[in-house]
């Protein structure tokens, strides 16, 4: 009931700020996931007509009507409207597609919903336990990957990026003068590094559960100040409930039954196999993979923040400071003449700003500006890229071989031998 | 248990505080408190303001000119030369307030700087236009009127082949429209002026973040536009440097006719960079990027490369001379303009990546969704 709220919230924001337009009907080009080229943008109406249906099965989940249908609805149009372009890639879009999964495999339309309502005999009081397992152990993950992902020199010893937000957050009600303090990055970064690694296993245990909870807000929220990052604290304040046990659920639930009432009623379980085969393989497959899928980085040669191979997917979140400056230049395969690309004439602001700084993003628009000047009638294009980066306020170096010809570099998952070292 | 080793843990992160306190140097550890407020209100009352106010001075008194113009029948070579002068200083002014198109410049229609200062003028359009008298404005053909309408009605051809265009009753057409771009151009000048001088002004003052659609990000996004505009529009496209370009265009320059582009871009390059540094035409300073930038850290390593790269422009500026046109250069030995245009390309980085990074600011317009 929770996560759909704030599915639902996210979907009309979503709409009400007017994203899909900007986002998904305006831009002239999109970067697709490798091997998911298929999938693109619907265009309008299209796109309207798929976050319409998005929300409606958000409702549905919020109301618990028609309840596999909704999840598994909500499910596809999220992660298909997330995979049309890598450049609005977030970690937490990522864990509602994930978390959205797994809503369609647990029974959580079994109590208060339109479904019992409909179908009374549908109402359980007890569920399995790894219904809630599951989703504990997802958030989890997400706390301590991205604790882990903060041990590091940059982080901890230099405070950085963190040094370069705090002061920028000086204009804050209350705390804002505080935000000056030079010594404050260290404790933010330290703490932060603290919190997420431990928080999974404080709100697992019975007597710190509600410390841990009290900090899972005021951290969520003081982020949430501090950084825009949207609806993300809303979604993790909501979600890490499920660390606690019915008896909050109950409270939550007011006066509709009093606690009494709960104990005079006999436990009504779910029938049949507790774990279906096919369920088990599922669940173990998926989260051997979450498991994995943060370190398959080591796979790459070079800096992971430089280079990013093997970032995104890693709950690698708020880590670094990283801007660039790419400007690409075609050259005519016949003539020799050479002309200079305003990025701007293809891509928005936001899908600019990703480019600049993340060698495949660059390496799939090299390809599209060939594509777009061959056929207006340019030779062969060779393109290149002169892309300046800086990474934690260090001065900018180039991250591309500037010589190299990117139209004829393919995309791969292998590692990008044109990357240059920081 | 946890709240223990969450304990253990402070107090190990507060002594490596301690120790790398004690071990950096000054420089890294730095963190004043920037007054943003005083930067902005530094901005407003010092830079935009009274550019606008200039703007205004200069507009109204092409307006009046162009106005008293339509009741002459034969102007003397005094009258016209007047209005060119006016002309051209107003063009001069407008350079000062390209890095302000936003908050009231921004109107429904278009910029301020898309709508008065688009270039180059499309002289057919403009002519079938005075053809039939529709001074109505009417369509996006921004390429004919604003700026480059009035140059190139004013300044082609000599001062005896302008007297004769605006003259007598096949004249009048002529002056009518004249009169139109002008008051137009006051007229728009009049609505931004009269918000940043009315409650525009506190708003932007107390919009003191750095998130997007502060007011810090809106002047670091419009500097970037302004310098990008400059460096795109004014020097790379008349040298043919744009892609999809098949050879040099030296009439697509601003101010084609008066052939004083390069003085033009000269005087953009000093707008955006004095607002860098905080600096009034008059000599006077005030809070800005570069002071902002000095309680940074790493801020007066980006400090020193940024005016390097400065410097390097404006010697490229200096070798061009100030006598020929940009047009005039491109045509005779378009080389000689390259220079200018690869060190204004390096200039890009330390002012667009390099400054939002270190001072943490939205690059986008609308806030996005975060990390």
């Amino acid at each position: 009931m929770l996560f759909g709220s704030v599915i639902t919230i996210s979907c009309v924001r979503f709409i009400l700020l007017g994203w899909i337009d900007e986002q998904y009907t305006r831009p002239t080009m999109h970067f697709p996931y490798q091997g998911l080229e298929w999938v693109v943008s619907l265009g309008s109406p299209g796109m309207y007509i798929l976050f319409g249906i998005m929300t409606a099965s958000a409702v549905g989940i919020l109301l618990g009507a028609w309840y596999r249908i909704s999840a598994v609805t909500f499910f596809l149009c999220f992660t298909y409207i997330e995979l049309i372009d890598k450049t609005y890639y977030l970690n937490h879009y990522y864990f509602v597609s994930l978390a959205a999964f797994l809503f369609c495999l647990v029974p959580a339309h079994r109590m208060f919903s339109v479904d019992v309502w409909r179908k009374p005999t549908l109402r359980v009081t007890h569920v399995p336990r790894w219904t809630i397992d599951i989703l504990k152990l997802q958030l989890g993950i997400v706390y301590f990957y991205a604790g882990i992902a903060k041990i590091s020199s940059a982080w901890l010893i230099d405070a950085m990026p963190l040094r370069i937000w705090l002061p920028a957050q000086s204009d804050l009600p209350i705390i804002g003068p505080l935000m000056a303090l030079w010594w404050l990055p260290w404790v933010f970064a330290w703490a932060g590094m603290v919190y997420d690694v431990t928080v999974p296993f404080a709100l697992s245990w019975r007597r710190t559960r509600l410390l841990a909870y009290v900090a899972v807000i005021v951290f969520h929220i003081m982020t949430g100040l501090m950084f825009q990052i949207g609806v993300f604290p809303l979604v993790m304040i909501a979600m890490t409930l499920v660390f606690f046990d019915d008896r909050l659920a109950l409270l939550l639930r007011g006066s509709t039954h009093s606690m009494s009432d709960k104990s005079l009623e006999a436990p009504l379980r779910i029938e049949g196999r507790k774990h279906p085969l096919a369920l088990h393989g599922v669940l173990v497959v998926f989260f051997v993979l979450q498991v994995l899928i943060p370190w398959r980085y080591l796979l790459y040669p070079g800096e992971l923040q430089w280079t990013e191979e093997g970032y995104r997917f890693s709950w690698r979140v708020m880590l670094m400071e990283k801007s660039g400056t790419a400007t690409f230049t075609v050259e005519d395969g016949v003539t020799g003449r050479k002309g200079i690309v305003d990025n701007s004439a293809f891509l928005n602001a936001h899908q600019e700003k990703q480019m600049s700084m993340q060698p495949d993003m660059v390496l799939q628009f090299a390809h599209h500006l060939y594509a777009h000047y061959e056929e207006l009638g340019m030779h062969d294009p060779k393109v290149t890229a002169e892309v300046w980066v800086t990474l934690n306020g260090a001065p900018s170096s180039l991250l591309v071989d500037p010589n190299r010809d990117l139209s004829e570099a393919p995309l791969s998952i292998c590692a990008y031998d044109w990357i240059r070292a920081r | 248990m946890t709240t223990t080793f969450t304990m253990r843990h402070l107090l190990f992160a507060l002594c490596i505080v301690f120790i790398c306190a004690c071990t950096n140097d000054t420089n890294n550890t730095k963190v004043d408190a920037f007054d943003r407020t005083a930067m902005l209100k530094g901005v407003a009352d010092r830079a935009a303001i009274p550019s606008f106010k200039e703007l205004q001075k200069n507009a109204d008194s092409v307006a009046l000119l162009a106005t008293q113009l339509v009741e002459i029948q034969i102007p003397t070579t005094q009258q016209i030369q007047t209005l060119r002068n006016a002309i051209a200083n107003l063009i001069i002014v407008f350079q000062s307030v390209i890095g302000y198109d936003f908050g009231p410049a921004e109107g429904s229609l278009g910029s301020l700087v898309e709508n008065v200062s688009t270039f180059p003028v499309n002289t057919a359009s403009l002519e079938d236009l005075i053809a039939v008298a529709d001074t109505s404005f009417l369509n996006f053909q921004r390429d004919t009127r604003g700026l480059s309408a009035l140059d190139y009605l004013f300044f082609r051809g000599t001062l005896t082949d302008v007297i004769s265009n605006f003259s007598g009753e096949a004249g009048m057409n002529r002056r009518v429209y004249t009169k139109a771009v002008a008051n137009a151009i006051a007229r728009e000048t009049r609505v931004v002026l009269n918000a940043w001088t009315g409650t525009y002004r506190q708003q932007f003052i107390d919009r003191s973040g750095t998130d997007a659609g502060s007011s810090v990000s809106l002047l670091f996004n419009n500097l970037n536009i302004s310098y990008e505009l400059l460096k795109n529009y004014k020097i790379a496209l008349p040298l043919g440097k744009r892609a999809g370009q098949s050879a040099s265009e030296p009439t697509r320059v601003e101010a084609y006719y008066q052939s004083t582009s390069l003085e033009l871009a000269r005087l953009h390059f000093h707008a955006a960079v004095n607002l860098w540094y905080g600096k009034t035409p008059q000599g006077d300073t005030f809070p800005s990027f570069r002071s902002y930038l000095k309680t940074v850290a790493n801020g007066d390593r980006l400090i020193n490369d940024t005016e390097a790269q400065i410097t390097r422009i404006e010697e490229a500026f200096t070798t061009l001379g100030t006598s020929a046109s940009l047009s005039t250069v491109i045509t005779s030995n378009p080389t000689a303009v390259e220079p200018l245009h690869s060190e204004m390309q390096k200039l890009t980085r330390f002012f667009k990546s390099e400054m939002s990074s270190l001072l943490g600011i939205s690059i986008t317009y609308s806030s996005g969704d975060g990390d």
